[in-house]
């Protein structure tokens, strides 16, 4: 959690995850660049630039499918959860090897000419009415652009001063950037390739990323699961036995944020569902050592009053929550972030075993 | 995520799935044909 700023919070785990991270990056460029010497020799061989070029290439938008695929799968399968945990690492390694494509393509095609190469690079002859001979190179350098704001605000520092609504959407443009990226790729390299091997895998890698995404927000886009009535504030969510010791129930009221219900140690508290780190889902979290703890980033907040523990600062908005036998009542309207609301009890049953 | 950003996660899939897909297929369906090494019509008038 971020009571403090540092360069980069690392941790074993991390230095880890980096380590593996920069050995598959080597390695996938080692193996493109050797396949393809084998692959094509004699008349057909590749120059070593434009080997290079290629493998950075292929490999960022390789690098860029995997991020894009991990939130959606951690959505549709828990177990895919701990690949969200270091997510911003990932991101940055691909805008790393992605600037090596854009430099070594800028260098080789523009840098030999007495014109600036970006100036070579921006007024290359095209037809923006043609599909053969779009400027795809333009699509490349808007989707550069992207991963490079992503990157350089992949900070908590510009998580905490832009706010987290404001940084999610403003990292949501990188499913923009990978829709240019499939057409730069397809209005680019394919228009000279004749194997149907390549178009394959970009259409299947563009089909794979729109249907997981399309599948979990889907899944999500559920219609609100109760409703509040005018005579009381208070909205019956279901009972005790239907919530596992630890972890929550995650409420869908009309017009209104999501209310993640736990259950822990004989006690039910309601808070808000979104994470005031990156609006993570904290219904789909646990209580671990009495603190409900967001299934994203590992940030935890104490249930009762939905402040994180000393040092960390961070508040999610309560809610009223009352018990009559086994049925839990909550009333939908938030308290403001962090104030404390008086757990309800409830005697642990027979029928929980 | 907040119940704005899911539904702009959901909007910007449905626009971006379909649009993309669909330029995809239409600049690989519209990529030049592959060169065929082809005689030159004089070359087959002169031959013996």
């Amino acid at each position: 959690m971020s009571h403090q700023y540092v360069t980069v919070q690392w941790n074993r785990h991390k230095r880890i995850y980096d380590l593996l991270l920069g050995a598959g990056v080597v390695l996938f460029l080692a193996a493109f660049m050797i396949g393809s010497l084998l692959l094509w020799r004699g008349d057909a061989a590749i120059s070593a630039p434009i080997l290079i070029i290629r493998a950075t290439g292929v490999c960022a938008f390789t690098m860029l499918t995997l991020i894009l695929a991990i939130g959606p799968l951690a959505r549709l399968d828990r177990r895919f959860l701990p690949l969200l945990y270091n997510r911003r690492h990932f991101g940055v390694a691909t805008f790393v090897v992605a600037a090596a494509h854009a430099a070594l393509n800028l260098l080789f095609y523009h840098g030999f000419g007495s014109v600036n190469p970006l100036v070579s690079l921006l007024t290359n002859s095209a037809s923006f009415t043609s599909l053969t001979a779009f400027p795809f190179e333009l699509l490349g350098v808007v989707a550069f652009a992207i991963l490079f704001v992503m990157a350089a605000t992949s900070h908590d520092f510009w998580l905490r001063n832009l706010s987290p609504v404001v940084w999610k959407s403003l990292h949501l443009l990188v499913y923009v950037a990978y829709g240019l990226l499939v057409l730069h790729v397809v209005l680019g390299a394919m228009q000279t390739e004749r194997s149907p091997v390549y178009p394959a895998l970009v259409l299947g890698s563009l089909a794979i990323i729109v249907i997981l995404h399309l599948l979990a927000g889907l899944r999500e886009n559920t219609r609100p699961s109760t409703s509040t009535t005018p005579d009381t504030p208070w909205v019956r969510i279901g009972t005790v036995d239907e919530i596992p010791d630890r972890e929550a129930k995650i409420v869908c009221l009309a017009g209104r944020e999501r209310i993640a219900v736990f259950r822990y140690d004989g006690r039910v508290s309601a808070v808000s569902n979104v994470c005031a780190h990156q609006a993570g889902p904290l219904g789909e979290g646990r209580v671990v050592d009495g603190c409900i703890t967001c299934p994203w980033h590992g940030y935890q907040y104490l249930p009762d009053t939905g402040t994180s523990p000393p040092p960390y600062t961070e508040t999610i908005p309560t809610y009223a929550v009352r018990i009559e036998g086994r049925d839990i009542y909550v009333n939908p309207a938030p308290n403001p972030p962090g104030t404390p609301v008086e757990p309800a009890r409830f005697e642990e049953h027979t029928t929980d075993a | 995520m907040t119940e704005r950003l899911r539904r702009w996660h959901l909007r910007l899939w449905l626009v971006i799935g379909p649009t993309v897909a669909v330029l995809a297929v239409l600049g690989i369906l519209a990529r030049r044909p592959a060169p065929v090494q082809s005689v030159p019509p004089a070359i087959l008038e002169t031959a013996p």
